[in-house]
């Protein structure tokens, strides 16, 4: 836990779980970020923001792990297959007023 | 009990009521791959109905860190537990995924939590097989990751580099959860009172409060442990599915049926939700170009969440494609190496309709592809990759466009003053 030593008293600490620690799903989840994120129209710097980043334990997992240049290899290949496109979104006329309130309110 | 037919199982169930099914369901689609824990939809959940006092422990939308993680802490591992106790080496499934909307993942020949009674159950009265969680269970909605992350003594400041969060030396993922509006709800077929009930016109299964009296039933039988006691009322709430949106009766939605809250909040893209038609024996009826119905029945990547429970649970997930096969079959059935095969390769139609996802908040009845011509050819890690300049249109309830979303290849104009340069 992140201020003290895990009692082991403590019912809500987890004790006697072993899992495979296994390299090649973390090279697989860090591609799978990569390219998810590469698809939804990230750029490189944003990706790497996304692994860099503490507070994404999955993807900073990665990079911790697998380190700087596996990772930015691993996002430069996938952007060089999704970053080539961009996708453009086009509302309804009739619809995008309707909705004009809500997405200023999330903005 | 009844016999009810259950198309995630490929067979006919025992159920404690007769077999009613809504004229549409509420269902959504969750893609694990692209989840990355931000807990905006938990927040969104959070901030808009379990606010208030005695509802502190209450959090009807969640994000856990799987394997380990749990809310409450271990339900489904628990769960297994009681299914296995009570059927010894029996929990299987035999067939193989087809094509057959009635079987489309085989046959489950293990005992459902409907099915499991005998010497397990206890008391002799109980419909469905369950636990109740203990109150230290419900206290982490992410165990290991619902810390502050600050440092010790110091209030209200992140530490710089969170470097308090814990590191996992293991394959993992984040599973991102709401109540399943189950075709046959464990809740609803435990409720001594008659107080849950399913509604006809969506299947959004709701509480009536004033029928509740907080015997605890449902929480004690909801395998996926969504329905929830509140001590300061003395009756059990859950996930009403946002349902003013979803009829279109919210001041925001302006008379367009929309998406629920955690849906609409999802940053990583990963939630799309929709009503889809049903048949009278209770499968989904056909309808070829709706993105729910694709993503089920037509492309497969998207599989019930522990279909084996028996509720028929109508959340769907396209599964993580790092995690070890044999996790993923227990935690989704017989179909996850069809889907995984397929959401890694994905053809034309698939990634138009993994376009849809969270470009609008309003709920999308059907779609439609506008094919353009082919921008990319080339390969990614030894598979081959062909991108279309393709437009995907969103319909709404009427039959209205909602939006459309091109794949386009960006065009580049060099200034005047450049012209010429290398």
């Amino acid at each position: 836990m992140p201020y003290d030593d895990p009692d082991p008293q403590d019912p809500m600490i987890l004790v006697g779980t072993m899992l495979p620690a296994d390299r090649d799903a973390q090279v697989e989840m860090a591609y799978a970020f990569a390219e998810e994120f590469a698809r939804l129209g990230y750029r490189e710097p944003q990706i790497q923001a996304l692994f860099r980043r503490p507070f994404y334990a999955g993807a900073h997992g990665a990079w911790q792990d697998l380190g700087e240049e596996q990772v930015s290899k691993i996002i430069r290949e996938c952007l060089d297959v999704w970053g080539r496109v961009r996708l453009v979104d086009r509302e309804a006329k009739a619809e995008a007023a309707a909705c004009a309130g809500e997405e200023a309110d999330h903005e | 009990m009844s016999k009810v037919f259950n198309w995630h199982l490929g067979r006919e169930m025992e159920y404690p009521y007769q077999a009613a099914y809504p004229e549409r369901q509420f269902a959504f689609v969750f893609n694990i791959n692209r989840c990355i824990a931000c807990q905006s939809c938990t927040m969104a959940c959070k901030s808009t109905w379990t606010f208030s006092k005695g509802q502190e422990q209450m959090w009807w939308a969640n994000v856990e860190t799987k394997p380990y993680g749990g809310y409450p802490q271990a339900w489904d591992v628990k769960t297994l537990e009681l299914l296995e106790k009570a059927n010894p080496g029996g929990q299987a499934w035999t067939g193989k995924p087809s094509g057959d909307p009635k079987r489309p993942y085989g046959q489950f020949n293990g005992k459902t939590i409907f099915e499991a009674r005998g010497p397990v159950l206890q008391p002799d009265s109980s419909r469905v097989l369950g636990y109740l969680p203990a109150d230290t269970e419900w206290n982490s909605p992410n165990i290991g990751e619902d810390n502050p992350v600050g440092g010790k003594g110091v209030p209200r400041k992140l530490h710089a580099t969170g470097e308090s969060l814990p590191i996992h030396k293991t394959w993992f993922f984040y599973l991102a959860r709401i109540c399943n509006h189950c075709t046959y709800p464990g809740c609803l077929a435990a409720c001594p009172r008659k107080a849950i009930y399913k509604r006809p016109e969506d299947g959004i299964v709701l509480i009536d409060q004033e029928q509740c009296r907080g015997y605890r039933k449902c929480v004690e039988a909801c395998p996926y442990k969504k329905s929830m006691y509140r001590g300061n009322t003395r009756v059990s709430e859950k996930c009403i599915a946002c349902y003013p949106r979803v009829e279109g009766k919210d001041p925001e939605s302006e008379g367009v049926p929309m998406e629920t809250r955690c849906m609409a909040a999802c940053i990583g893209q990963i939630r799309m939700q929709g009503l889809v038609k049903m048949n009278q024996d209770g499968t989904w009826a056909e309808d070829r170009n709706h993105p729910l119905y694709y993503l089920v029945h037509v492309a497969k990547v998207a599989l019930p969440l522990y279909p084996q429970f028996g509720t028929e649970p109508n959340g769907y997930y396209i599964p993580p494609r790092w995690v070890p096969r044999d996790y993923l079959r227990q935690m989704f059935g017989p179909g996850v190496d069809q889907a995984i095969e397929r959401y890694m390769n994905p053809d034309r139609e698939l990634l138009a309709v993994l376009q849809l996802f969270r470009r609008s908040n309003r709920i999308i009845f059907r779609y439609e592809i506008k094919e353009g011509p082919k921008i990319y050819e080339g390969e990614m890690r030894g598979k081959k990759v062909t991108l279309y300049n393709d437009t995907v249109i969103a319909y709404g309830k009427k039959g209205q466009e909602l939006f459309r979303t091109t794949v386009e290849e960006p065009i580049h104009v060099r200034p005047a003053i450049h012209a010429n340069s290398i």
